[in-house]
């Protein structure tokens, strides 16, 4: 009892600091007050502050299995593991608010505090925005949905996390993806203060830029871990189902992606200066009509257990956001326009322009298929478009992206000078020996013949990338991998990026192998039968059931060679007998057997056996795209111009 | 209870949050004749 009213005392608390930050944050922003504009920080602080509180008394509730506490007793159950229980703080629908409006005050706070030292004046308005959204929070936290509410008596036991979040994949999953959509609020925040204050130059994309690859590499993260996960747990051969709720976080993720090259472009010639703010506002925007949907429920998803009646709550909040982040891109509109426009011809700037389009009109397609239910449901006639639709619109558009990362890192900045097949003749080779390597050994399937060469080609021109700093470190005194370990670090912003450009294209191969060369059979087998997949023979040799804590499984047992492969179904009498799919992978850097108990009846087992080639690689790239933002542009914020190491006189050319 | 926790904390967080302000220095007396700082008015 008491911690429950600890929890809501803190979010209260909260609620009035924020309140109380963001008041002063406007006046101060308007007045140019700094002193004010210290107070607004500093009562931003104690918000994020009494936000730690609320969480840990969450977390304590949950792990003392304080049954009074509603949200604890729905969420969680004596016979959860330890980091399950802890797990359940964002496995419920006030936790995971408590958990977003958590990570953005204190993301917000760090970068407030950071920016504050250069720029007071703009800070102040961020800080109001930043307060705002986190005021949102907190409001509907202290009067809607309190993840502090009490039963009227104390029940013995809980009611246990929903069975598909019963996973491994619970503890890394949502925590990223969370954090994603509640990062894209802080360089959100910063380009509504540049519009506020009137400092939409470029030390407004220098600042943000930076707040949004964290946001980037945080939804990246969410996304392949999500991907992942699915993939593990949902057990139907696949990994991205173009759900609304997988579509609701793609779709910042695309927009950011956009946004963080358009951003060089502004920085190195000063264009798509509206272009960039409709980008991160566009980000954002997406990112709470991705809650709104998921909130909701006003959509068909499989993560039907975020459902609530918060979907009107955040419907106005996003009709509030668009107001106010469209009146002042509208109010600052005329300031806006760019001196010159960019460049039509083959060059760097329009190669980032021509992937902007891109990226957007697939953010505008999966928008409107996302939404297509929605709208037409109005008319009385509700249509739904399938993943063929998502597949058709976005093939051709991303197979245009991969021509890209294959032909713009070798562009010159403004125009290219001499000839282009010179220029590109490294990636056309590799292009072209892949396309003939890939007819010879016997594959006519289309997808592949136009996206795997293009792949090959990206590479390449990473590699060269990568060669000119083996040319670089040749020139420096001491053992050559030191010496390249130097340049790469003295131009990390570069090499980062360059290593994320290897994860998308790993990914991209990954995501064409599992799409194009997929096999599957259902089969319904007797012990001592066999199935024969693609090169796999898995022969099934009897079923056997395994009561376990708070569930029992069915596990049968498959030969695959010398291996032995046991998919499960899990049953959960304490649910209501809610049943759970456990997958049997095997998995090797080219093929996964993937395997489904799809039921048994008697003696017999129906089963599901998938053949995903190059599925491995999804995973493998993005790894690597995360380790190239964090690679390029985290670890040391201060490095920012792209240099070789002192006494050599050159800096690395920016073509 | 809520309420009195939650003004409890509100009056820990209060001299941190308000420090900025209560710590500013009295604003210079003006003259009300020319609006400048008092001191450099004079002979």
């Amino acid at each position: 009892m008491f911690l429950a009213e600890l929890g809501s005392a803190f979010l209260l608390a909260s609620f009035v600091l924020a309140v109380l930050s963001g008041v002063a944050g406007v006046v101060a922003g308007r007045g140019g007050d700094l002193t004010l504009a210290r107070v607004a920080r500093r009562a931003f602080y104690a918000a994020a502050l009494g936000l730690v509180g609320a969480s840990g008394t969450l977390l304590t509730a949950l792990l003392s299995h304080d049954f009074v506490i509603a949200y604890v007793f729905e969420h969680s159950d004596r016979s959860l593991s330890l980091p399950l229980t802890a797990a359940a703080f964002y496995g419920g629908q006030e936790g995971s608010l408590l958990y977003w409006a958590l990570l953005l005050a204190l993301m917000g706070s760090v970068a407030v505090a950071a920016a504050a030292v250069s720029n007071p004046g703009t800070t102040a308005f961020a800080n109001a925005v930043l307060a705002g959204i986190v005021g949102f929070f907190l409001l509907v936290m202290v009067f809607v949905a309190s993840p502090f509410a009490l039963l009227s008596g104390t029940p013995t036991d809980g009611l246990g996390l929903n069975p598909l979040l019963r996973d491994g994949g619970m503890l890394i999953h949502p925590p990223f993806q969370l954090a994603g959509y509640s990062a894209f609020g802080v360089p959100f925040a910063f380009a509504i203060a540049a519009l506020l204050s009137g400092r939409d130059d470029a030390a407004w994309v220098a600042q943000t830029r930076r707040y949004a690859l964290v946001a980037w590499g945080l939804q990246s993260a969410g996304l392949t871990l999500g991907m992942w996960w699915a993939y593990h747990v949902l057990g139907w051969g696949g990994y991205f189902g173009w759900d609304p709720v997988e579509n609701a976080a793609l779709m910042p993720w695309l927009a950011t992606t956009a946004y963080i090259h358009s951003a060089q472009v502004q920085e190195r010639r000063g264009t798509l200066r509206a272009w960039n703010f409709g980008l991160v506002i566009a980000a954002f925007l997406l990112s709470v009509l991705g809650t709104f949907v998921v909130r909701s429920g006003i959509l068909p998803s499989v993560h039907t257990f975020a459902v609530s009646p918060l979907g009107t709550w955040f419907f106005g909040f996003l009709v509030a956001s668009v107001a106010i982040s469209g009146g002042a891109l509208a109010r600052r509109s005329g300031r806006l326009r760019s001196p010159q426009p960019v460049d039509a011809s083959p060059s760097r700037e329009g190669a980032f322009l021509l992937q902007n389009i891109l990226l957007v009109a697939l953010t505008a397609a999966v928008l409107w298929g996302t939404l297509l239910p929605l709208i037409s449901g109005m008319t009385g006639r509700t249509l739904v478009v399938g993943a063929a639709y998502y597949e058709r619109v976005s093939a051709p558009l991303l197979v245009a992206v991969l021509a890209l990362l294959a032909v713009g890192p070798l562009l010159p900045w403004q125009r290219v000078r001499g000839g282009w097949l010179r220029l590109l003749r490294w990636p056309l080779a590799a292009a072209g020996v892949t396309l003939a390597g890939l007819v010879a050994a016997g594959v006519r399937q289309p997808g592949a013949l136009v996206a795997l060469p293009l792949v090959a080609a990206g590479l390449v021109t990473c590699l060269l990338e990568y060669g000119r700093v083996a040319v670089l470190a040749r020139r420096l005194a001491g053992p050559l991998p030191l010496a390249a370990a130097r340049v790469v670090a003295r131009n990390r912003r570069r090499y980062g990026a360059y290593l994320a450009h290897v994860g998308i294209l790993v990914v991209a191969a990954g995501l064409v192998g599992s799409h194009v060369w997929q096999q599957s059979r259902q089969v319904i087998l007797l012990p001592g039968q066999s199935v024969t997949v693609g090169s796999h023979t898995l022969t099934y040799e009897g079923m056997a059931a395994q009561p376990a804590g708070d569930h029992s499984a069915l596990v049968a047992r498959l030969a695959m060679g010398d291996e032995t492969l046991e998919p499960a179904r899990l049953t959960y009498p304490s649910l209501g007998g809610q049943a759970l799919t456990h997958v049997a992978i095997r998995s090797s850097p080219f093929e996964d057997v993937y395997v489904v108990l799809a039921g048994a009846d008697g003696g017999a087992a129906a089963f599901t056996v998938y053949v995903n080639p190059l599925v491995t690689w999804i995973w493998v790239g993005g790894a690597l795209l995360i380790l190239g933002v964090l690679l390029g542009n985290l670890v040391r914020p201060e490095v920012e111009r792209e240099r070789v190491p002192a006494g050599l006189g050159a800096t690395v050319p920016a073509r | 209870m809520t309420w009195v926790l939650a003004t409890m904390l509100l009056a820990v967080a209060a001299p941190f949050v308000l420090w900025p302000l209560l710590a500013r220095p009295p604003a210079e007396p003006r003259s009300p004749r020319t609006g400048a700082p008092r001191h450099r008015e004079g002979g």
